[in-house]
Protein backbone atom coordinates (compact mmCIF):
# COMPACT_ATOMS: atom_id res chain seq x y z
CA UNK A 1 0.00 0.00 0.00
CA UNK A 2 2.67 2.41 0.45
CA UNK A 3 4.18 1.79 -2.71
CA UNK A 4 1.01 2.87 -4.16
CA UNK A 5 0.57 6.19 -2.04
CA UNK A 6 4.51 6.79 -3.58
CA UNK A 7 3.73 6.21 -6.76
CA UNK A 8 0.26 8.39 -6.48
CA UNK A 9 2.14 11.11 -5.21
CA UNK A 10 4.91 10.93 -7.66
CA UNK A 11 2.48 11.14 -10.30
CA UNK A 12 0.32 13.84 -8.98
CA UNK A 13 3.56 15.78 -8.29
CA UNK A 14 4.12 15.28 -11.72
CA UNK A 15 1.00 16.04 -13.17
CA UNK A 16 1.04 19.10 -10.89
CA UNK A 17 4.34 20.67 -10.89
CA UNK A 18 5.25 20.10 -14.32
CA UNK A 19 2.20 21.99 -15.81
CA UNK A 20 0.33 24.58 -13.38
CA UNK A 21 0.66 28.33 -14.05
CA UNK A 22 -0.92 31.31 -14.29
CA UNK A 23 -2.02 33.08 -16.99
CA UNK A 24 -4.74 35.10 -19.10
CA UNK A 25 -5.59 35.47 -23.10
CA UNK A 26 -4.43 38.37 -24.77
CA UNK A 27 -7.19 40.89 -24.96
CA UNK A 28 -7.96 40.41 -28.74
CA UNK A 29 -9.24 43.48 -30.85
CA UNK A 30 -9.78 43.13 -34.23
CA UNK A 31 -10.72 45.86 -35.84
CA UNK A 32 -13.72 45.70 -38.49
CA UNK A 33 -12.86 45.35 -41.65
CA UNK A 34 -14.98 47.90 -44.09
CA UNK A 35 -16.66 45.19 -45.80
CA UNK A 36 -16.38 41.87 -43.69
CA UNK A 37 -16.16 38.26 -45.61
CA UNK A 38 -18.26 35.73 -45.03
CA UNK A 39 -16.36 32.83 -45.70
CA UNK A 40 -13.02 34.67 -44.32
CA UNK A 41 -14.67 36.42 -41.12
CA UNK A 42 -17.61 34.72 -40.88
CA UNK A 43 -17.40 30.77 -41.70
CA UNK A 44 -14.47 30.11 -39.60
CA UNK A 45 -16.24 31.03 -36.53
CA UNK A 46 -18.58 28.51 -37.04
CA UNK A 47 -16.01 26.19 -37.88
CA UNK A 48 -14.80 26.18 -34.41
CA UNK A 49 -17.53 26.91 -31.81
CA UNK A 50 -20.63 25.82 -33.95
CA UNK A 51 -20.45 22.81 -36.52
CA UNK A 52 -19.64 20.50 -33.42
CA UNK A 53 -23.61 20.65 -32.51
CA UNK A 54 -24.95 22.45 -35.85
CA UNK A 55 -23.97 20.18 -38.02
CA UNK A 56 -26.81 17.71 -36.72
CA UNK A 57 -29.35 20.48 -35.50
CA UNK A 58 -30.88 23.34 -37.50
CA UNK A 59 -29.32 25.61 -38.72
CA UNK A 60 -26.88 23.70 -40.10
CA UNK A 61 -23.53 25.82 -39.74
CA UNK A 62 -20.90 23.92 -42.08
CA UNK A 63 -19.95 26.00 -44.60
CA UNK A 64 -21.48 23.62 -47.61
CA UNK A 65 -24.78 25.08 -46.80
CA UNK A 66 -24.32 27.78 -44.16
CA UNK A 67 -24.76 30.54 -45.61
CA UNK A 68 -28.03 29.73 -47.17
CA UNK A 69 -29.63 28.00 -43.64
CA UNK A 70 -28.98 31.56 -41.94
CA UNK A 71 -30.53 33.52 -44.39
CA UNK A 72 -33.42 31.28 -44.09
CA UNK A 73 -34.88 32.71 -41.24
CA UNK A 74 -31.96 33.47 -38.94
CA UNK A 75 -31.00 36.60 -40.64
CA UNK A 76 -32.44 40.00 -41.32
CA UNK A 77 -29.80 41.47 -43.95
CA UNK A 78 -29.22 45.05 -43.02
CA UNK A 79 -30.53 44.56 -39.60
CA UNK A 80 -28.91 42.78 -37.05
CA UNK A 81 -31.18 43.88 -34.18
CA UNK A 82 -33.97 42.19 -35.36
CA UNK A 83 -32.02 38.69 -36.67
CA UNK A 84 -32.06 35.68 -33.93
CA UNK A 85 -28.75 35.08 -34.98
CA UNK A 86 -27.58 38.22 -33.46
CA UNK A 87 -30.20 37.88 -30.25
CA UNK A 88 -28.57 34.31 -29.71
CA UNK A 89 -25.15 35.64 -29.75
CA UNK A 90 -25.52 38.63 -27.56
CA UNK A 91 -27.79 36.69 -25.43
CA UNK A 92 -30.94 38.67 -25.85
CA UNK A 93 -34.45 37.89 -27.06
CA UNK A 94 -33.24 34.44 -28.61
CA UNK A 95 -31.51 31.21 -27.37
CA UNK A 96 -28.51 31.91 -26.08
CA UNK A 97 -25.51 30.61 -28.19
CA UNK A 98 -23.14 29.27 -27.45
CA UNK A 99 -24.53 27.82 -24.61
CA UNK A 100 -21.78 27.03 -22.73
CA UNK A 101 -20.16 30.86 -23.05
CA UNK A 102 -20.98 34.11 -23.98
CA UNK A 103 -18.56 35.26 -27.25
CA UNK A 104 -15.89 37.43 -27.09
CA UNK A 105 -17.09 41.36 -28.26
CA UNK A 106 -15.01 41.02 -31.42
CA UNK A 107 -16.65 38.15 -32.85
CA UNK A 108 -20.17 39.28 -32.04
CA UNK A 109 -19.32 42.76 -33.66
CA UNK A 110 -17.79 41.07 -36.62
CA UNK A 111 -21.10 39.01 -36.89
CA UNK A 112 -23.03 42.39 -36.30
CA UNK A 113 -21.37 44.27 -38.96
CA UNK A 114 -21.66 41.36 -41.48
CA UNK A 115 -25.61 41.15 -41.08
CA UNK A 116 -25.62 45.38 -41.13
CA UNK A 117 -23.45 45.35 -44.47
CA UNK A 118 -26.07 43.31 -46.31
CA UNK A 119 -25.41 39.66 -44.78
CA UNK A 120 -23.33 39.13 -48.42
CA UNK A 121 -22.03 35.94 -49.63
CA UNK A 122 -18.45 36.85 -50.09
CA UNK B 1 2.79 30.11 -7.41
CA UNK B 2 4.46 28.95 -4.40
CA UNK B 3 0.84 29.04 -2.34
CA UNK B 4 -0.23 26.54 -4.70
CA UNK B 5 2.70 24.77 -4.43
CA UNK B 6 2.22 24.48 -0.70
CA UNK B 7 -1.52 23.53 -0.68
CA UNK B 8 -0.99 20.93 -3.64
CA UNK B 9 2.15 19.50 -0.65
CA UNK B 10 -0.58 19.70 1.70
CA UNK B 11 -3.29 17.98 0.00
CA UNK B 12 -0.94 15.20 -1.28
CA UNK B 13 0.48 14.55 2.00
CA UNK B 14 -2.81 13.99 3.91
CA UNK B 15 -3.30 10.21 3.03
CA UNK B 16 0.37 9.68 4.46
CA UNK B 17 -0.17 11.02 7.42
CA UNK B 18 -3.72 9.05 8.18
CA UNK B 19 -1.78 5.69 7.08
CA UNK B 20 1.10 7.07 9.70
CA UNK B 21 -1.29 7.31 12.03
CA UNK B 22 -2.24 3.95 11.56
CA UNK B 23 1.06 2.28 11.91
CA UNK B 24 1.17 3.91 15.41
CA UNK B 25 -1.73 2.32 16.81
CA UNK B 26 -1.16 -0.35 18.92
CA UNK B 27 -1.97 -3.93 18.61
CA UNK B 28 -4.91 -3.88 20.83
CA UNK B 29 -6.02 -1.00 19.43
CA UNK B 30 -5.73 -2.28 15.66
CA UNK B 31 -8.00 -5.53 16.43
CA UNK B 32 -10.69 -3.06 17.96
CA UNK B 33 -10.34 -0.95 15.05
CA UNK B 34 -11.12 -4.12 12.99
CA UNK B 35 -14.11 -5.33 14.91
CA UNK B 36 -15.71 -1.34 14.35
CA UNK B 37 -18.14 -1.65 11.54
CA UNK B 38 -18.51 0.99 9.05
CA UNK B 39 -21.51 2.85 8.32
CA UNK B 40 -23.70 2.31 5.41
CA UNK B 41 -22.60 4.71 2.47
CA UNK B 42 -24.11 7.82 3.12
CA UNK B 43 -25.28 8.10 -0.66
CA UNK B 44 -26.47 5.65 -3.58
CA UNK B 45 -23.52 6.99 -5.70
CA UNK B 46 -20.29 8.84 -6.34
CA UNK B 47 -22.30 11.38 -7.70
CA UNK B 48 -24.97 14.34 -6.02
CA UNK B 49 -26.17 15.76 -9.54
CA UNK B 50 -23.07 18.44 -9.71
CA UNK B 51 -20.71 17.42 -7.03
CA UNK B 52 -18.81 14.52 -6.16
CA UNK B 53 -20.38 12.41 -2.88
CA UNK B 54 -18.25 10.38 -0.67
CA UNK B 55 -18.73 7.06 -1.73
CA UNK B 56 -16.15 5.22 -2.74
CA UNK B 57 -15.82 1.95 -4.58
CA UNK B 58 -15.56 -1.20 -3.37
CA UNK B 59 -11.90 -2.98 -4.22
CA UNK B 60 -11.72 -4.47 -7.82
CA UNK B 61 -15.08 -2.56 -8.53
CA UNK B 62 -15.89 -0.90 -11.48
CA UNK B 63 -18.26 2.04 -12.25
CA UNK B 64 -19.39 3.46 -15.47
CA UNK B 65 -21.17 6.50 -15.76
CA UNK B 66 -23.35 8.46 -18.03
CA UNK B 67 -24.08 12.23 -17.45
CA UNK B 68 -26.87 14.40 -19.12
CA UNK B 69 -27.23 17.69 -19.12
CA UNK B 70 -29.85 19.15 -22.03
CA UNK B 71 -30.69 22.87 -23.02
CA UNK B 72 -32.18 25.77 -21.17
CA UNK B 73 -35.17 25.58 -20.56
CA UNK B 74 -37.03 28.22 -23.08
CA UNK B 75 -40.11 27.46 -25.26
CA UNK B 76 -41.56 24.69 -26.98
CA UNK B 77 -39.28 25.58 -30.04
CA UNK B 78 -36.57 22.84 -29.29
CA UNK B 79 -39.12 21.27 -26.59
CA UNK B 80 -38.28 23.01 -23.04
CA UNK B 81 -34.93 21.95 -23.83
CA UNK B 82 -34.77 18.77 -24.53
CA UNK B 83 -33.52 19.30 -28.31
CA UNK B 84 -31.14 22.01 -27.46
CA UNK B 85 -27.71 22.21 -27.63
CA UNK B 86 -26.68 18.97 -24.44
CA UNK B 87 -24.14 18.59 -22.54
CA UNK B 88 -22.93 14.76 -22.20
CA UNK B 89 -19.78 12.87 -20.23
CA UNK B 90 -19.44 9.20 -20.56
CA UNK B 91 -17.13 7.75 -17.20
CA UNK B 92 -15.73 4.70 -15.45
CA UNK B 93 -14.19 4.37 -12.28
CA UNK B 94 -12.11 1.82 -10.60
CA UNK B 95 -11.75 0.77 -7.14
CA UNK B 96 -7.96 0.00 -6.83
CA UNK B 97 -7.94 -0.12 -2.78
CA UNK B 98 -10.47 0.21 -0.25
CA UNK B 99 -10.02 3.93 0.29
CA UNK B 100 -8.72 4.99 -2.69
CA UNK B 101 -10.94 5.06 -6.60
CA UNK B 102 -9.54 6.08 -10.02
CA UNK B 103 -11.70 7.38 -12.75
CA UNK B 104 -11.06 8.62 -15.85
CA UNK B 105 -13.89 10.12 -18.61
CA UNK B 106 -14.69 12.33 -21.54
CA UNK B 107 -17.16 15.29 -21.87
CA UNK B 108 -18.76 16.92 -24.94
CA UNK B 109 -17.83 20.40 -24.20
CA UNK B 110 -14.40 21.40 -24.88
CA UNK B 111 -13.88 17.95 -24.95
CA UNK B 112 -12.78 18.03 -21.59
CA UNK B 113 -10.80 14.93 -20.99
CA UNK B 114 -10.84 14.25 -17.55
CA UNK B 115 -8.75 11.67 -14.85
CA UNK B 116 -9.89 12.03 -11.62
CA UNK B 117 -9.18 10.57 -8.15
CA UNK B 118 -10.72 10.40 -4.87
CA UNK B 119 -9.46 9.16 -1.00
CA UNK B 120 -11.34 7.83 1.88
CA UNK B 121 -9.85 10.23 4.69
CA UNK B 122 -12.13 9.18 7.57
CA UNK B 123 -15.02 6.81 7.26
CA UNK B 124 -17.90 7.07 9.73
CA UNK B 125 -18.54 4.20 11.98
CA UNK B 126 -21.70 2.60 13.31
CA UNK B 127 -20.43 3.71 16.60
CA UNK B 128 -20.07 6.84 15.98
CA UNK B 129 -16.47 6.70 16.88
CA UNK B 130 -15.94 8.56 14.02
CA UNK B 131 -19.49 10.93 13.40
CA UNK B 132 -18.01 12.23 9.63
CA UNK B 133 -16.57 10.61 6.88
CA UNK B 134 -14.04 13.17 4.68
CA UNK B 135 -12.61 12.45 1.44
CA UNK B 136 -10.48 14.03 -1.20
CA UNK B 137 -11.82 14.26 -4.63
CA UNK B 138 -9.33 15.59 -6.83
CA UNK B 139 -8.76 15.39 -11.09
CA UNK B 140 -6.75 16.72 -13.88
CA UNK B 141 -8.60 17.74 -17.29
CA UNK B 142 -7.59 18.36 -20.49
CA UNK B 143 -9.21 20.44 -22.86
CA UNK B 144 -8.94 18.51 -26.16
CA UNK B 145 -10.61 20.98 -28.63
CA UNK B 146 -8.98 21.36 -31.80
CA UNK B 147 -7.15 24.62 -32.28
CA UNK B 148 -8.73 26.99 -34.79
CA UNK B 149 -7.23 29.89 -36.15
CA UNK B 150 -8.45 32.29 -39.05
CA UNK B 151 -7.11 35.47 -40.55
CA UNK B 152 -9.97 37.98 -39.59
CA UNK B 153 -9.01 41.18 -40.22
CA UNK B 154 -5.30 41.02 -41.58
CA UNK B 155 -4.44 39.35 -38.46
CA UNK B 156 -4.37 35.51 -37.27
CA UNK B 157 -6.51 34.56 -33.83
CA UNK B 158 -7.74 31.88 -31.85
CA UNK B 159 -11.05 31.50 -33.09
CA UNK B 160 -11.79 28.64 -30.47
CA UNK B 161 -13.82 30.32 -27.55
CA UNK B 162 -12.16 30.44 -25.42
CA UNK B 163 -8.94 30.70 -27.16
CA UNK B 164 -6.00 27.91 -27.60
CA UNK B 165 -2.78 29.57 -27.55
CA UNK B 166 -0.43 27.30 -25.86
CA UNK B 167 -0.71 23.65 -24.96
CA UNK B 168 -0.69 24.68 -20.81
CA UNK B 169 -3.77 26.69 -21.71
CA UNK B 170 -5.91 23.59 -21.81
CA UNK B 171 -5.10 21.89 -18.18
CA UNK B 172 -6.89 22.92 -15.54
CA UNK B 173 -7.13 21.04 -12.04
CA UNK B 174 -9.68 20.39 -9.05
CA UNK B 175 -9.77 19.74 -5.75
CA UNK B 176 -12.26 19.17 -3.12
CA UNK B 177 -12.86 18.22 0.77
CA UNK B 178 -15.90 16.07 0.97
CA UNK B 179 -16.95 16.08 4.75
CA UNK B 180 -20.21 13.69 4.56
CA UNK B 181 -22.71 12.46 7.49
CA UNK B 182 -25.75 9.87 7.33
CA UNK B 183 -27.66 11.33 10.17
CA UNK B 184 -30.43 8.22 9.86
CA UNK B 185 -31.47 5.85 7.38
CA UNK B 186 -33.38 8.55 5.48
CA UNK B 187 -31.22 11.72 5.72
CA UNK B 188 -27.79 12.40 4.50
CA UNK B 189 -25.64 15.64 3.65
CA UNK B 190 -22.86 16.90 2.95
CA UNK B 191 -19.79 20.10 3.04
CA UNK B 192 -17.75 20.41 0.43
CA UNK B 193 -14.61 23.16 0.06
CA UNK B 194 -13.19 23.18 -3.26
CA UNK B 195 -10.53 24.64 -5.30
CA UNK B 196 -10.41 24.95 -9.10
CA UNK B 197 -7.74 26.26 -11.13
CA UNK B 198 -7.52 26.97 -14.76
CA UNK B 199 -4.25 27.69 -16.40
CA UNK B 200 -5.50 30.53 -18.03
CA UNK B 201 -8.58 32.57 -18.33
CA UNK B 202 -10.35 35.91 -19.37
CA UNK B 203 -8.66 39.04 -18.16
CA UNK B 204 -10.30 39.99 -15.04
CA UNK B 205 -11.70 36.47 -14.03
CA UNK B 206 -9.62 34.47 -11.53
CA UNK B 207 -7.44 31.51 -12.06
CA UNK B 208 -8.03 30.09 -8.96
CA UNK B 209 -11.49 29.95 -7.34
CA UNK B 210 -12.28 28.70 -3.99
CA UNK B 211 -15.73 27.50 -3.22
CA UNK B 212 -18.51 25.94 -0.60
CA UNK B 213 -20.73 23.49 -1.72
CA UNK B 214 -23.53 22.04 0.44
CA UNK B 215 -25.73 18.68 -0.49
CA UNK B 216 -28.11 16.31 0.78
CA UNK B 217 -29.85 13.54 0.17
CA UNK B 218 -33.55 12.42 1.63
CA UNK B 219 -35.10 8.67 1.09
CA UNK B 220 -38.88 8.91 0.23
CA UNK B 221 -38.91 5.88 -0.12
CA UNK B 222 -37.01 2.07 -0.01
CA UNK B 223 -35.82 3.27 -3.52
CA UNK B 224 -36.66 6.81 -4.22
CA UNK B 225 -34.65 9.99 -2.66
CA UNK B 226 -34.62 13.98 -3.04
CA UNK B 227 -31.69 15.31 -3.44
CA UNK B 228 -30.33 18.97 -2.98
CA UNK B 229 -27.14 20.31 -4.10
CA UNK B 230 -25.57 23.97 -4.01
CA UNK B 231 -22.27 25.41 -4.98
CA UNK B 232 -21.08 28.89 -3.95
CA UNK B 233 -18.19 30.12 -5.25
CA UNK B 234 -15.94 32.64 -3.59
CA UNK B 235 -15.45 34.50 -6.24
CA UNK B 236 -17.10 37.27 -8.44
CA UNK B 237 -16.03 38.63 -11.78
CA UNK B 238 -17.72 38.54 -15.37
CA UNK B 239 -17.28 36.35 -18.28
CA UNK B 240 -17.49 38.18 -21.12
CA UNK B 241 -20.21 40.59 -19.44
CA UNK B 242 -21.98 37.27 -18.01
CA UNK B 243 -21.70 37.16 -13.94
CA UNK B 244 -20.43 34.51 -11.86
CA UNK B 245 -23.21 32.80 -10.97
CA UNK B 246 -23.58 29.68 -8.05
CA UNK B 247 -25.37 26.65 -9.35
CA UNK B 248 -28.56 25.03 -7.97
CA UNK B 249 -29.84 21.52 -8.40
CA UNK B 250 -32.74 19.82 -6.88
CA UNK B 251 -33.87 16.41 -8.23
CA UNK B 252 -35.06 12.78 -7.63
CA UNK B 253 -32.59 9.57 -6.99
CA UNK B 254 -34.28 5.76 -8.19
CA UNK B 255 -31.68 3.57 -6.97
CA UNK B 256 -31.13 -0.52 -7.31
CA UNK B 257 -28.48 -2.18 -6.10
CA UNK B 258 -25.95 -1.83 -8.54
CA UNK B 259 -27.96 1.24 -10.31
CA UNK B 260 -28.82 5.10 -9.14
CA UNK B 261 -30.40 6.91 -11.53
CA UNK B 262 -30.83 10.64 -10.86
CA UNK B 263 -33.30 13.11 -12.66
CA UNK B 264 -32.78 16.72 -11.84
CA UNK B 265 -33.29 20.55 -12.73
CA UNK B 266 -30.43 22.62 -12.34
CA UNK B 267 -28.33 25.53 -13.59
CA UNK B 268 -24.94 23.91 -14.21
CA UNK B 269 -24.72 23.03 -17.75
CA UNK B 270 -21.26 21.73 -17.28
CA UNK B 271 -20.86 18.49 -15.99
CA UNK B 272 -16.97 18.66 -15.16
CA UNK B 273 -16.49 20.35 -11.42
CA UNK B 274 -14.23 23.13 -12.26
CA UNK B 275 -16.08 24.16 -15.23
CA UNK B 276 -19.47 24.60 -13.23
CA UNK B 277 -17.56 26.76 -10.82
CA UNK B 278 -15.31 28.94 -12.45
CA UNK B 279 -17.23 29.50 -15.47
CA UNK B 280 -20.77 29.55 -14.87
CA UNK B 281 -23.16 32.03 -15.96
CA UNK B 282 -26.96 30.62 -15.60
CA UNK B 283 -28.77 32.00 -12.76
CA UNK B 284 -31.30 29.26 -11.32
CA UNK B 285 -33.52 32.06 -9.71
CA UNK B 286 -33.38 34.08 -12.26
CA UNK B 287 -34.96 31.03 -14.70
CA UNK B 288 -31.89 29.68 -16.34
CA UNK B 289 -32.78 26.17 -15.78
CA UNK B 290 -32.25 23.09 -17.47
CA UNK B 291 -33.14 19.37 -16.96
CA UNK B 292 -30.33 16.76 -16.80
CA UNK B 293 -29.80 12.80 -15.44
CA UNK B 294 -26.85 11.23 -13.75
CA UNK B 295 -27.01 7.20 -14.40
CA UNK B 296 -24.20 5.17 -12.94
CA UNK B 297 -23.69 1.40 -12.29
CA UNK B 298 -20.97 -0.49 -10.26
CA UNK B 299 -20.32 -3.89 -11.24
CA UNK B 300 -18.28 -6.00 -8.69
CA UNK B 301 -15.54 -8.43 -9.62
Amino acid sequence: MKNLYKLLILLGMGVFLSSCYYDTYMEIEVPVPDEVSYSKDIQPLWNSDCVSCHGASAPNLEAASSYNNLLNGYVVAGNAEASVLYQSLIWGDAKAMPPSQKWETYKIQLVEAWIEQGAKNN
Amino acid sequence: MKNIFKILLVLWMVPFIGNAQEGDDTAAEATEKQEEKLERPAFESSYLIDNQTNVLLNKNALEVMFQHRFGLIDDWGDFYGIWGAANIRIGASYGIHERVTLGFGTTKNRRYQDLNWKVALLRQTRSEKMPVSLTYYGNFVYDARKQTTAFIGGQEVSTNTPPINYKQDRYAYFHQLILARRFSQNLSLQFAPSLSHYNTVYDGMENDVFAIAFGGRYKISPQTAILVDYSQPLASYSINGKDLKPGFSIGFEFGTSGHAFQLFATNNWGIINQDNYAWNTNDFFGGDILLGFNITRVYNF
